[in-house]
């Protein structure tokens, strides 16, 4: 074999090597870098579902307080009001003596912390679900917040009943608690009207009022936003869309939409 | 021409080691440096002076000749013990980066057959000669090191970034380079059995060739920055 030919040869097969060697090292780096990338969805994935479960053990431990508390006012705190109320219509007290008009209005005020109590109790527990259904609950809901006279509440169901899970019912009782305290506390408005309707697929639930609104890009990049941020959690949690509406005072409007 | 570019590739192999080696000393020795590169300036430190003291091409050059008129077959002996040396170099190397128990386990085994093959075969045809069929067995024992080294890389859980891994460049290097080596050696058997040395040398010629791309390599895994 001539020199010069073998010297060829030889710069030919230094070149495939070369080329050999910088395909194998990107083939290990893009099997790599693929095998990151798997890696860091699974990883995704799994922090998604932690934090799902997280957010389900508060929501039940919330839940759980609720009842609770409700347990508490009715068994015990409503007990201790009622026997203090007994206790005042038994004192034996002289017909037009002064202190008949004292008692008399201590006994109006324990029977109204007694409603309270009451009122409080029932919209704590979660046990009208149980018995009466989601429709029943935000029933008692409303003549609760018709009582109150703070604002005007109108309520409508349309479209036929369907089954929905008790767990989402108490949900969006919840929901629709903490968009009405909302209501209360910030927004001034004197009319709300709650919407409930069942369509094939999904139950709407719209929560509207008449009150100041806000600026919701700027309240959502707010820190102290708990009871938003509360509906929304709870909305995810039950799969469902949670949309608000709202212009400066032209009142806000909350839609949930949850599938059955 | 032939003898052209095997001094041309013989140089080339000398300046990446020699470069390789004082990296080597610079880097691999730094704080927050991973323990299994302490091995290699030894490593590198050893084949330059092997090249010095029997290289057939580089004595005549600068008129060394450290054994004299032994010269052509003690440089044989040398070569023939550096396989054994650099066997067991990158055996301990890939001891302390190999994670799997039984791996380790089948390298000490297969270092302990090695040491018997080639205590054999030298006892049998002499250290005279080089012993192909002992670099052949170093480069079967390594191949699979380094292919259980890739497997282990990817079944890994926890994400590295191998472009700052100083272990995956050093086992891209000695793979690569017993990878070539391994036809290559099979080739000059049989060429130097039918006195074909021209072609033989020729060939050497690649030999070097991918060590200078193994130093390179070595130099890329010596300069990873390993600090977070």
């Amino acid at each position: 074999m001539q020199d010069k030919e073998i010297v060829i040869s030889i710069v030919i097969i230094c070149t495939l090597l070369i080329i050999i060697l910088i395909g194998f090292i990107a083939v290990i780096l893009l099997l790599y870098q693929k095998k990151q990338n798997l890696f860091n969805i699974k990883l995704e994935g799994i922090k998604a579902n932690y934090d799902k479960e997280l957010l389900k053990t508060q929501l039940e431990i919330q839940e759980y307080t609720f009842q609770y508390i409700s347990r508490e006012i009715h068994d015990n705190i409503g007990q201790f009001i009622s026997l203090a109320k007994l206790h005042l219509n038994t004192l034996e007290i002289k017909e037009n003596a002064p202190a008949t008009q004292r008692v008399d209005d201590a006994v109006e005020l324990l029977t109204r912390a007694l409603d309270e109590l009451r009122d409080l109790s029932r919209s704590l527990s979660s046990e009208i679900i149980s018995n009466g259904g989601l429709t029943k609950a935000i029933e008692q809901l409303v003549a609760q917040l018709q009582k109150l006279s703070i604002v005007e509440v109108a309520y409508e169901i349309r479209g036929d009943y369907q089954f929905l899970d008790e767990q989402k019912e108490i949900f969006i009782l919840r929901i629709l608690q903490e968009a009405i305290n909302n209501v209360i506390r910030h927004s001034r408005a004197t009319h709300i009207s709650i919407l409930l309707t069942y369509e094939n697929n999904n139950l709407i639930l719209t929560i509207r009022d008449d009150g100041i609104g806000f600026n919701t890009i700027l309240i959502r990049d707010q820190k102290n936003t708990s009871g938003l941020s509360n509906m929304k959690k709870r909305a995810n949690m039950i799969n469902a869309v949670f949309h608000i509406e709202s212009t400066i005072q032209s009142g806000t409007e909350i839609t949930i939409v949850v599938p059955y | 021409m032939t003898t052209h570019i095997y001094f041309l590739s013989n140089a080339t192999a000398w300046i990446t080691n020699l470069l390789a080696l004082f990296l080597g000393t610079i880097y691999c020795y730094r704080k927050g440096q991973p323990v299994y590169l302490w091995i290699f300036p030894l490593y590198l430190f050893v084949s330059i002076a092997i090249e010095i003291v029997a290289n057939p091409f580089l004595i005549p050059i600068f008129n060394l000749l450290a054994f004299s008129s032994h010269q052509a077959q003690t440089g044989d002996v040398i070569y023939n013990f550096y396989t054994v040396f650099e066997t067991f170099v990158f055996a301990a190397f890939f001891l302390q980066v190999i994670r799997s128990t039984s791996m380790k386990h089948l390298t000490i085994l297969l270092l302990s057959l090695f040491a018997f093959f080639f205590t054999r075969s030298s006892l049998v045809n002499g250290l005279y000669i080089i012993n192909d069929p002992a670099i052949l067995f170093e480069c079967a024992i390594i191949i699979i090191l380094c292919l259980t080294f890739f497997k282990e890389l990817f079944a890994r859980p926890e994400p590295i970034d191998l472009f700052k891994e100083p272990s995956f460049w050093l086992v891209t290097g000695i793979f690569f380079y017993l990878a070539a080596i391994f036809p290559l050696f099979l080739l000059m058997a049989w060429l130097r059995s039918h006195g074909q040395y021209k072609i033989y040398e020729s060939l050497y010629s690649i030999n070097n060739f991918a060590l200078c791309v193994t130093h390179l390599l070595f130099i890329k895994g010596f300069t990873c920055r390993t600090k977070k």
